[in-house]
């Protein structure tokens, strides 16, 4: 164990000395702009959605990126219904390692809005809407293929928070129906996002 | 049977000189339209569709592309959307360094657009409704190959394979595709003469 932990520390000190020799800007005032694909993963109904959006960054310092986002998932609930969320947020990158190399990784953390609307096909169940505040945080890493391109991936597990909504599923075979419930009480919901992004560097701004 | 072998190794020859042809993409900005077969993953039925798309090479092997398909008819019996629209927007990567033949593969987001009149029971009756327009996302990778024959034409080749459910308030359809498309292309150099 001991040996272990200090390769580890000697693995990361040698990153980090690396580190040192960096490009001087690193992402400081890097501008870029993207596109973004998003699956939805593990909520508490196992119910996987899948997502599109985009994002700009926006560098603030050589080891810090910070990235805006906008995305729209859609899920469908065993044909009984769709649930539809909409996220608009804004996440903090931190990049500890290296910043030229073929992949750079980066832990993340930040927030976001959300709006979710869950109807049932069935037409005479009143449609579960809210609006709910989150955090998220995970890890991902870029993929640069060309000095103005990149390609990111990333996973982040996202915690809401709002007034509770739920549905259940009724009956069996053919009889299934999809109920839905709203209570004004809050609750945490939280489900794993992972997410494929193209982004375009476009500009330095400072 | 003299003749067959001829034919055979002067096709062979065409395709060797076609691999060897050099071809600077970098700078290439392409576009087409055609007329793209699509078959639906789900439900075995088949539409045609205008496909248009605009490219943009950033270095020889790596491109920005959007795409759009719009739906003309469907081939056989119809299916849920009367109306679609379907946008991507993504990036390709290209598999030969500095060739005309160019084999590459893809990855993109997307945007469908749909309206469809369907039939619902409620209540112990059949009521029928025309959707408002649905928007829904698609995720899609795409192969396919160019061969660049000039400075201003090429001819393609491509398979889009798709994913997304389409979603109206009374049910959801799988909308996953795969696509065909297939013809000429046009081209033209964005690169300084200095270059």
């Amino acid at each position: 164990m001991r040996t272990l932990l200090l390769t580890l520390a000697a693995a990361l000190s040698m990153q980090l000395a690396v580190a040192q020799d960096q490009p001087e800007r690193g992402y400081k005032g890097h501008l870029s702009l993207g596109l973004r694909t998003t699956s939805s993963l593990f909520m508490h109904d196992q119910q996987p959605g899948i997502g599109a959006g985009g994002q700009f960054r926006i560098g603030v310092a050589k080891r810090i990126n910070t990235e805006w986002f906008a995305d729209y998932i859609q899920s469908n609930i065993s044909d009984l219904g769709s649930r539809k969320d909409a996220h608009i947020g804004w996440s903090v990158m931190f990049y500890p390692f290296k910043l030229d190399g073929k992949v750079v990784p980066y832990a993340m953390a930040g927030h976001c809005f959300d709006y979710t609307r869950i109807h049932s096909f069935a037409g005479d169940v009143n449609p579960g809407k809210r609006w709910s505040s989150a955090t998220q945080a995970g890890i991902g890493t870029h993929i640069p293929l060309h000095d103005a391109f990149d390609v990111t991936v990333q996973g982040q597990y996202m915690v809401h928070l709002g007034h509770d909504i739920h549905y259940h599923i009724e009956g069996s075979g053919n009889q299934q129906a999809l109920q839905i419930g709203e209570s004004s009480g809050a609750s945490l919901e939280g489900h794993l996002l992972l997410t494929l992004s193209m982004n375009l560097y476009l500009s330095e701004l400072w | 049977m003299v003749k067959r072998i001829l034919s055979l190794a002067f096709l062979a020859l065409m395709t060797l000189h076609c691999l060897c042809q050099d071809f600077n993409r970098k700078g290439i900005l392409r576009a087409q339209a055609t007329i793209s077969p699509g078959y639906y993953l789900s439900n075995g039925l088949s539409d045609i569709t205008v496909h248009g798309d605009l490219e943009y090479f950033i270095t020889d092997r790596i491109s920005l592309r959007g795409d759009g398909y719009y739906l003309v008819n469907y081939l056989g019996d119809a299916g849920a959307m009367d109306e679609r629209m379907t946008l991507y927007s993504g990036f390709s990567y290209y598999l030969t360094e500095g060739k005309a033949l160019s084999p590459f593969v893809g990855i993109a987001p997307g945007v469908g657009i749909a309206t469809g009149d369907e039939l619902y029971f409620q209540q112990n009756q059949i009521q029928y409704v025309s959707n408002e327009p649905g928007v829904f996302p698609l995720i899609s990778t795409v192969v396919g190959c160019y061969y660049f024959a000039g400075k201003w034409f090429h001819i393609f080749g491509q398979a889009r394979f798709s994913a997304g459910t389409y979603t109206t308030e009374f049910s959801a359809h799988k909308a996953g595709q795969l696509q065909l498309s297939f013809g000429l292309g046009f081209n033209l150099s964005t690169r300084k003469k200095s270059d």
